[in-house]
């Protein structure tokens, strides 16, 4: 049973690497060729970004690891959605464009920062804690760059393109409320075994490990200027 | 963080642990994100496993088998002349356009076109079996020409999605030769 366990988990690590994290070709192809306001595309391309997006879903999960009140989830995960709302939003409007290697890489980033936080990091190595709230709002922003490139690639047209953006946010943001709803159950059936306590620092540094390979991974992409 | 019952790591085994993430995501970067992503194999494993294989670019499908009248890959003979075109494509100040010709698989064009103004280029096809499902061949972000060649990997609608990226008002100069029919449009 507690194999089982593990096996879950491990399945649902691997799982998320083979869903192709960029918009998909034949999504990009789709939004290429249709000009004009398309509310119920962009509601879905944005959802289906969020729930793909394993490095999204990292940091949500290193963000909500320690907490147990559902008030507490929502109030954490506004910040966040906060954050990336506003830079994916004014990132679009005002046509200012990051590297999409280095917003990947800051991503990473992001991951490794909340499970360093996770475990007590900042206050055992360094004496000092960072406002967590402050923080998960600020990696909020770097997310949403990362919406923002992921969004400019595709060239949209001028036409229709508040009206998409803003339906792709909202798109996001209900992917999100889909995926955490996944990592909450998972996470509470984990947390009400005797296995929670035993593997909770393991699962951190596991956490960490994948930030530092996100961060390994853009960065290469950016030093060699090729796309993965 | 204090309502865990979880036991935290002390300073040093925590920093053992930063240091042992950072090694482990180093050592996977290495031997298999680094070969597998983008052909660099510092280690020679990438070759050895067959990761390095993966990342050759899939531009299109390989051109699918020649019609009847073809028989060897390098010399392709056709029933019906090379027709010629030379087509002049407004494009408004932030405009966008599909440029494109219905061909047979394994049919050939050739192709220059120049621009006054920068321009975002998908080349793509759609095959007539799944028409709305673009294939990309290649993407170019920024360019003001470009010449080439295309072997029709399917029969189905081949060209050019030309995108302004000025305010200027613009004109692309596209010429064709090959084995193709316009679309009316």
């Amino acid at each position: 049973m507690r194999y089982a366990r593990l096996i879950f988990i491990a399945l649902l690590c691997l799982a998320a690497p083979l869903l192709a994290h960029n918009v998909a070709a034949r999504d990009a192809a789709f939004l290429k060729q249709n000009q004009g306001t398309q509310i119920f595309p962009f509601l879905y391309l944005g959802a289906k970004h969020m729930v793909t997006g394993y490095d999204h879903l990292l940091f949500l999960f290193g963000v909500i690891f320690f907490l147990y009140r559902l008030k507490d989830v929502a109030i954490y995960v506004t910040c966040f959605a906060v954050g990336h709302s506003v830079t994916l939003l004014s990132g679009v409007l005002t046509g200012v464009h990051v590297n999409p290697f280095l917003v990947d890489a800051l991503i990473g980033l992001s991951v490794v920062y909340k499970a360093f936080d996770n475990l007590d990091g900042f206050r055992s190595l360094f004496g000092f804690q960072p406002n967590t709230k402050l923080m998960v709002l600020g990696f909020g922003l770097v997310h949403g760059f990362g919406l923002a490139t992921k969004l400019q690639d595709l060239h949209l047209s001028t036409k229709g393109l508040v009206g998409n953006l803003v339906s792709f946010n909202v798109g996001v943001e209900l992917g999100q409320l889909i995926a955490l709803s996944i990592i909450l159950l998972a996470m509470t059936w984990w947390r009400g075994t005797s296995d929670f306590v035993k593997h909770a620092v393991a699962a951190n540094v596991v956490v960490m490990m994948l930030g530092f390979l996100l961060i390994g991974y853009q960065l290469t992409g950016y030093y060699t200027g090729r796309t993965a | 963080m204090s309502t865990t019952p979880v036991m935290l790591p002390s300073p040093s085994g925590l920093l053992a642990r930063l240091g042992g993430a950072l090694v482990v995501a180093v050592v996977i970067l290495l031997l298999f994100v680094m070969p597998a992503e983008y052909q660099i194999d510092p280690t020679g494993f990438g070759k050895l496993t067959g990761l390095t294989k993966m990342s050759q670019t899939v531009t299109a499908p390989p051109a699918a088998a020649p019609t009847p009248v073809m028989n060897t890959t390098a010399a392709h003979t056709y029933t019906v002349p090379f027709r010629t075109d030379e087509i002049a494509i407004p494009l408004g100040k932030d405009g966008e356009l599909e440029y494109k010709v219905h061909m047979q698989p394994g049919g050939t064009l050739i192709y220059s076109w120049k621009c006054a103004e920068p321009l975002y280029i998908d080349f793509h096809g759609e095959s007539d079996k799944d028409p709305g499902n673009a294939t990309s061949y290649t993407v170019t972000q920024e360019a003001k020409e470009g010449n080439g060649s295309l072997i029709a990997p399917f029969a189905g609608i081949h060209g050019w999605f030309f995108q302004n990226q000025t305010d200027h008002v613009t004109v692309i100069h596209l010429k064709m030769s090959g084995f193709y029919e316009l679309i009316p449009k």
